[in-house]
């Protein structure tokens, strides 16, 4: 490692000696090959270096280089990509010709830029035409469907929740299965820093989508690798737009609509509760005899409605306390949901000189979600501009002041939360008889009364900025250093009032402060040299050093005069008052090298050394190498006749890359300090693991770049296996230890799969359709465990299995004669039980898709343009929780579902899904099979209308373009999946790493997705 | 230009000089075990470290309680009907290895344990005036934890004649490493019992005597002696359990211990006069407020308790009219457990109308473990089924309890039956832990279903420490 230090530092200084150069100026015209109009902002560039210019409103560019310059590269999006030899020329016109596909575009990878048709590796990109307007708090959901390989879940219809990504399959058991996120070459935090009280919130929802130039997703090895370290769960590169030369552009667009939750489920109402208690009380004395509910104070010869009474407060009508009819019929689930509004205004301004650029936006958005008291507010600025000081040195930033609100309700198991409310029977009033006091004296909490007194607010400032600066060593040679920050500052408080069962009786308060601060340094030399025209070499050879801060201060607080008093400042006790601190550290040196022989024959390598606080002292570096061919078989001669094959590339990589997402001091023996009510002493929390180090994963992948009948047919098909060794396991020992488990190397695991896409531009006349259908599939297998099981809950990591198998009795239907629930006694599925703790635990379920894609459609039609876009996910299971309370039969007083009622066992001979209901008496409703369901569907994610008025109703208003449209999100959705929402993914408050890997498919009265309808306009000037 | 370049590539250079000192962060929340045990002041924090879980939900202000209680209960004193699976499996009696919180109190019973061992193993740093003290406290507390975990995972003693059934494993050298993991075997109940006493003996003589309330709540002599009385009943070992109790019952001046109404133990940041032991707890550092501890589970108050603990009216019924220990008190405008001042009130919390018991209404007062009433309750049953006297007739010490509670006095010694006794006891104990273990000394069947020696009443062994023994070695209670 030594030595790679004095390398780098020797490369440093012999960059110093050269700095001398003659420039020259180069001009021309850009036309359009359709209309021969100017085309403005076209990008310019020298090839291999960042410098360049673009092209005004009349398609002329100047361009300053150095003598020697060999190659410019013109693109546009839309357009093809040329590269033009400069041959001595000072003025160079080059024609734009249309790319029905844009095969050559440019593509942003690690420290660099690579044209796609040049590519090794396997890149899904995602452009900003796809992103904008997108209404979701992030931008993740806008990908979802787009990118092969991808797979987007969304946690809950709450706003700015969690969002799982899994890029080719998870890789870890215990580390995190989430991508690393590199904004504009900065790593950014994208770990939940909210409280462990509630949910993990989604901290790329502070990053405004409408910023967004393009999202890269580098999926093999051979694109990731360097990033080494941490680059086995996917890189997600997000590139924020920048300023082109030419006349400024206003671009404002303004959003409003509404949503409603995607789906409800439907619970009884008054009527058809009382029916299922009768029919559930009758059968129970038909079991156990007439004295079956004297504990509960019902006589022998008392009717049914008499156990009632003793349950229930206000269920009688006072004035007809007789007919039964006639008392409260609350329908609860509608209470938890309301309709959301929407609004968004995005302006955003861009251009520049030759010297200088730049982009600024302003944005507002604003929703009210579908779950009561549930919203969520962002303002962001954003200010990117780029300097070029001489023809050497350029020098630019990025600024984004952000502050984001969330108004939070509960997680998703607490009585607070406000969808738990569906689990009051419809015979609680929401108000105590003849008032309008909310009724307190509901069978649980009265979901009502947290919803109008708690609170819970996060308030996040964010700066997402960097610095850097650019500097032409000599021809092809040039050094880029840049310093990038991402400071965070959040602020959460929470009040619970005194009515509420978390508040009483006099409110309780919270008060939370983290700063995070994640800085990076990045210095490297990129080196791009044409040599004999047929050998293309672009090197790439760096460090980066990253450094994480955390700080986090929280204080709790008790009895409060009123709840208008909300501030520790007037609480009466302090329940609590703490404050922590963690940092990590990485300091990694890289190195690419991209080879191009003869146009068509492409090599890269690339390594990177990673070194990291986290890892044990006996391991501090790791060495992820990667290498990856590429041969672009429509440029032999062979197949430079066949007129159907436009472009044909195949293409092999092999590379290792690591996962370090565990704890800071995992690898540490650690003792940690214990409150024992007024002492302090310490207790152990971990076992030392010296020889701790990152997970590899080694991935193969072999893919086809094709285009055919002038690439109006595109696509990209890829195999790859990503097997995964040394994983970072939560080991367990034996409790008897002491200790319940230790981070250890231990393991492996593999995900294999396909991925399809195939692009159309299926008409191009007048009515222009394009189409994108992708694809894929994931296979994941834990193949080595060292013969342990790790369990979460229900889920569980076993040989042999993918990740998170849900592992639980298999429930075998119902007894037709007497409407027993049945249970199988053991894994050969032969003989059954109706007792539920005869039945051996068994895997019944796997939470992980077979396949996932999307289908996107684009028509245009004079000014009208029509999108619309399908998204699907199959084969994968969802274990229902909620479920043990809201289909068990009326084991206990929760209301049920009407797809419960409807399917349960009433009489002998009954085919029934369901048991036999009995009140308030089990009949095998607990955890089992009969919780899990299909969660495969269809959904159609996106909508829009627009239509763009005619250039010249506006000539005379200086406004270039007008845009009005309208646009629904999750329209429709096809699922037999029986609960709210096939797209939920609950991990529960506080989640560690290993159990939202684990946790998978999981609802637990987990909100669903909105349903929206939006309308905007977008106004260019 | 030059200098620019100049500038850029010195701080490049600076970076990657002092490569490795980038990469060096301590822990700010935690510090190294090696660095822990250097002095007496890492022992003694250690050993504060080991009370602290005492005060979780897995001991006794949690599951020791409930887990007794609960699967203990026919449905005559109390019946479960909160939310909770597992809980609601022990009032079925239907328990399940994977349940959660069966698999915690294994855990947190051997974490501290294996912590106590580490403490044990270091007393050479201790000076030699506090060695007897930190030495006394952490045998101390292995010894009540072995106790826990053999009376909840294991049938009781007595069940064989030898006691040579399944007890739990046993660890006699602290875990430091991965390497120091081994696969223990359950011990028989009979070594398991020895190791107790030997641990309890050992605390009684190294400590000093003493009420713990004056003593930080800490152990001392006279609570070693107090858990001493309660094996040794639990051994049926008459004498000693008797003996024990007077030591205890001396040592606290007798009945003037006792304060003066029923309720007064209850609910306080404090230990009262009759506490011998209690677990500590405040708004910091408790078991749970919402979704844990003993609290959480009675109470039915505005903003605390889930109410799932309910009171049957025929165990009201049961208290003579006169009796403090049965007096149901309604009072809707109730706010906090304070303004109950009866036994028993009809909650106005969460599943308000229902009966509750006002022994457990907040999560920050300390817990109570053991009371004087219970040494005299012990030792009466001990003197009477032994036909003995230590220490004062059965009649008198039963006398004591009822008088403070205002029930009718027993005549004579005549009057003392064994059903006498139990009656008392539940009376005076109920909902602090005791059904269960009572129930499987008296031999008393819970209901038709579950004998005393039931496989039903024993926890399970907890499924993961099957999962990952790799010796074979550990073995299922039967019936599961």
């Amino acid at each position: 490692m030594k030595r790679l230090c004095v390398f780098l530092a020797g490369l440093v200084l012999v960059g110093i000696s050269f700095a001398q150069a003659q420039t020259v100026r180069i001009t021309g015209t850009v036309t359009s090959s359709e209309d021969g109009a100017p085309v403005p902002g076209v990008s310019v560039i020298v090839k291999g270096t960042t410098l360049g210019s673009s092209t005004d409103i009349d398609g002329k560019y100047t361009l300053n280089v150095s003598v020697g310059t060999e190659t410019l590269v013109f693109s546009f999006v839309g357009l093809k990509t040329q590269e033009i030899a400069v041959s001595g020329r000072q003025i160079i016109d080059v024609i734009m010709e249309p790319d029905s596909k844009e095969l050559d575009e440019v593509v942003v990878v690690g420290y660099g830029t690579r044209l796609k048709s040049e590519l090794t590796g396997s890149v899904s990109q995602v452009k900003s035409e796809d992103i904008a307007n997108v209404t979701q708090p992030s931008f993740e959901s806008a990908i979802q469907g787009k990118t092969a390989g991808v797979y987007v879940q969304g946690g809950s219809g709450k706003l700015g929740q969690g969002i799982k990504i899994r890029v080719r399959g998870a890789a870890s058991v215990s580390a995190s299965n989430q991508p690393l996120y590199i904004v504009d070459n900065i790593p950014v935090n994208t770990d939940n820093i909210g409280s462990s009280g509630n949910e993990p919130t989604n901290p790329m929802a502070d990053l405004n989508p409408a910023d967004i130039e393009s999202i890269q997703v580098l999926k093999d090895a051979s694109a990731a690798a360097i990033y080494g370290a941490r680059a086995a769960n996917g890189v997600v590169l997000i590139t924020t737009k920048r300023g082109k030369e030419g006349k400024t552009n206003f671009n404002f667009t303004s959003q409003v609509g509404f949503s409603e939750p995607a789906n409800k489920v439907g619970f009884l109402n008054r009527n058809q509760y009382l029916q299922l208690v009768e029919e559930g009380f009758n059968n129970v004395r038909a079991m156990y005899g007439d004295n079956a509910y004297s504990w509960l104070g019902v006589g022998a010869t008392d009717s049914w409605d008499v156990g009632l009474d003793n349950l229930f407060n206000y269920w009688r009508d006072p004035n007809n306390p007789n007919d039964l009819t006639k008392g409260p019929d609350t329908n609860w689930e509608d209470q938890a949901f309301r309709r959301g509004t929407l609004q968004q205004y995005d302006l955003s301004a861009s251009g520049g000189n030759n010297k200088t650029t730049f982009y600024a936006s302003l944005s507002w958005a604003n929703q009210e979600g579908i779950i009561i008291n549930n919203d969520f507010d962002r303002i962001s600025a954003r200010l990117n501009i780029d300097q070029r000081s001489s023809d050497r040195v350029s020098f630019g930033f990025n600024l984004n002041p952000v502050r984001s609100r969330s108004f939070r309700v509960a997680n998703d198991n607490a009585f607070a939360s406000p969808l738990q409310m569906v689990a009051l029977p419809p015979l609680d009033p929401i108000y105590l008889p003849g008032s309008d006091v909310l009724n307190t004296r509901t069978s649980y909490e009265n979901g009502l009364i947290p919803a109008k007194y708690n609170s819970f607010n996060t308030t996040t400032y964010r700066n997402i900025g960097n610095v850097y600066a650019s500097f032409v060593l000599l021809e092809g040679l040039s050094f880029r250093s840049e310093v990038g920050a991402d400071l965070t500052n959040q602020h959460e408080e929470g009040y619970q009032g005194r009515l509420t069962n978390d508040g009483g009786p006099a409110g309780s308060a919270s008060d939370r402060n983290v700063t995070l601060l994640n800085y990076t340094l990045n210095n490297f030399f990129s080196y791009d040299r044409v040599f004999a025209e047929r050998f293309d070499v672009n090197l790439v050879g760096g460090m980066s050093y990253q450094q994480s801060d955390y700080n986090e201060s929280s204080a709790y607080g008790l009895n409060f005069p009123s709840d208008h008093f909300r501030k520790i400042n007037s609480a009466a006790e302090i329940e609590g008052a703490y404050s922590s601190a963690t940092n990590y550290s990485f300091l990694s040196y890289f190195f690419r090298s991209n080879i191009k022989l003869y146009d068509k024959y492409l090599f890269t390598l690339s390594a990177r050394a990673d070194g990291s606080s986290r890892f044990g002292k006996n391991n501090r570096y790791g060495f992820f190498p990667a290498a990856s061919a590429a041969w672009i078989l429509s440029k032999e001669e062979f197949l430079s006749n066949v007129e159907a094959i436009s472009f044909l590339k195949l293409r092999a990589s092999w590379g290792v890359t690591g996962n370090a997402e565990i704890g800071n001091f995992d690898s540490r023996g650690l003792y940690s300090a214990s409150n024992y009510a007024g002492y302090s002493g310490v207790i152990p929390v971990s076992l030392p693991s010296e020889d701790l180090k990152w997970e590899t994963t080694k991935q193969v992948d072999v893919g086809i770049d094709f285009g055919f009948f002038n690439n109006r047919i595109t696509g990209e098909i890829d195999y790859y296996v990503k097997n995964t060794s040394d994983l970072l396991l939560n080991v367990s020992v034996p409790g008897t230890s002491g200790y319940s488990f230790i981070t250890k190397n231990v393991g492996k695991l593999s995900n294999k799969g396909w991925e399809f896409v195939i692009n159309g531009a299926i008409l191009t006349g007048r009515l222009k359709w394009n189409a994108s259908f992708n694809i894929s599939s994931n296979e994941n297998e834990i193949t080595d465990l060292d013969g342990q099981i790790i369990r979460s809950g229900i889920w569980r990591a076993m040989e042999g299995q993918p990740l998170g198998v849900f592992f639980m009795p298999k429930y075998a239907g119902v007894d037709p004669q007497n409407g027993d629930a049945l249970f199988y006694k053991d894994e050969s599925r032969t003989e059954t039980t109706n007792s539920l703790s005869e039945a051996e635990h068994q895997v019944v379920g796997n939470p992980n898709p077979k396949f996932i894609g999307g289908l996107s459609n684009n028509l245009s039609y004079k000014g009208f343009d029509f999108s619309f876009m399908l998204q699907f996910v199959t084969g994968n299971d969802i274990y229902n929780g909620g479920r043990q309370w809201q289909a068990d039969g009326l084991s206990w007083l929760d209301n049920q579902t009407e797809e419960y009622f409807e399917n349960r066992w009433q009489k002998p001979g009954d085919d029934a899904k369901y048991p036999q209901a009995r009140w308030l008496e089990g009949n095998g409703y607990g955890v089992s099979s009969m919780l899990v369901f299909d969660g495969s569907y269809l959904r159609l994610k996106d909508v829009t209308l627009g239509y763009t008025l005619p250039k010249r109703l506006l000539e005379n208003y200086g406004i270039a373009t007008v845009r009005i449209f309208a646009k629904g999100l999750n329209i429709w959705t096809l699922t037999n999946y029986p609960g709210w929402d096939p797209e939920a993914n609950f991990v529960g408050a506080g989640p560690t790493v290993q159990s939202q890997n684990m946790q998978q498919g999981y609802d637990f009265y987990t909100a669903p997705q909105p349903r929206s309808i939006t309308f905007g306009v977008q106004l260019g000037f | 230009m030059r200098r620019i370049l100049f500038a850029i590539s010195s701080c490049a250079l600076l970076l990657v000089v002092s490569c490795d000192s980038y990469l060096d962060f301590e822990p700010q929340q935690s510090q190294d075990y090696d660095k822990i045990f250097i002095d007496e002041e890492g022992v003694r924090s250690a050993l504060d470290g080991a009370y602290s879980f005492l005060g979780s939900r897995d001991f006794y202000a949690g599951t020791s309680i409930f887990y007794s209680d609960v699967l203990g209960e026919n449905g005559s004193r109390l019946t479960w009907t909160g939310t909770f699976i597992g809980y609601k499996n022990m009032f079925a009696k239907t328990l399940d290895p994977n349940e959660g919180t069966i698999s915690s109190k294994w855990i947190t019973a051997y974490r501290t344990i294996n912590l106590c061992n580490n403490i044990l193993s270091n007393l050479n740093l201790v000076s030699e005036g506090n060695r007897p003290n930190i030495e006394g406290e952490a045998r101390f507390l292995r010894g009540i934890l072995y106790f826990e975990l053999v009376r909840f995972y294991s049938q009781p003693y007595g069940y064989t004649a030898d006691n040579s059934h399944a007890g739990v494993p046993m660890l006699s050298s602290p875990v430091v490493k991965y390497e120091d993991i081994v696969f223990p075997a359950r011990e028989s109940v009979d070594d398991v019992y020895d190791q107790i006493i030997a641990d309890l003996v050992a605390a009684k003589n190294l400590l000093e005597e003493g009420r713990a309330g004056s003593n930080r709540g800490l152990a001392t002599s006279t609570v070693a002696s107090a858990f001493l009385s309660r094996v040794y009943l639990s051994m049926k070992d008459w004498g000693q359990a008797a003996a024990e109790a007077t030591t205890v019952i001396n040592q606290f001046e007798g009945a003037s211990a006792l304060n003066v109404t029923p309720r007064a133990a209850y609910n306080n940041t404090g230990y009262t006069t009759e506490d011998v032991f209690m677990v500590r707890q405040n708004l910091t550092s408790h078991a749970g407020a919402s979704n844990d501890g003993v609290g959480t589970f009675f109470a039915s108050l505005p903003g605390f308790g889930r109410g799932d603990v309910q009171i049957s009216a025929n165990f009201l019924a049961s208290f003579e009219a006169t009796d403090l220990r049965g007096v149901l008190q309604d009072n809707p405008q109730a706010k906090t457990i304070g303004d109950i001042t009866a036994m028993f009130y009809v909650g106005n919390g969460t599943r308000a109308g229902r009966i509750r018991s006002s022994k457990w209404g907040r999560f920050d007062a300390f817990i109570n473990v053991i009371r004087i009433p219970e040494m005299y309750l012990s030792r009466a049953e001990a003197n009477f089924m032994n036909g003995t006297s230590i220490g004062d007739e059965p009649y008198n010490d039963l006398n004591v309890i009822r008088a403070r509670a205002k029930a009718s006095l027993l005549a004579s010694g005549a009057d003392v039956t064994l059903d006498v006794i139990k009656s008392d006891r539940i009376k005076e104990l109920c909902f602090e832990g005791h059904l269960l273990h009572d129930l499987k000394r008296w031999g008393d069947d819970i209901n038709a279903s579950h004998a005393w020696n039931s496989d039903a009443l024993v926890l399970p062994i907890p499924q993961r420490e099957l999962d990952v023994d790799k010796s074979g070695l550990l073995k299922q209670n039967q019936g599961y």
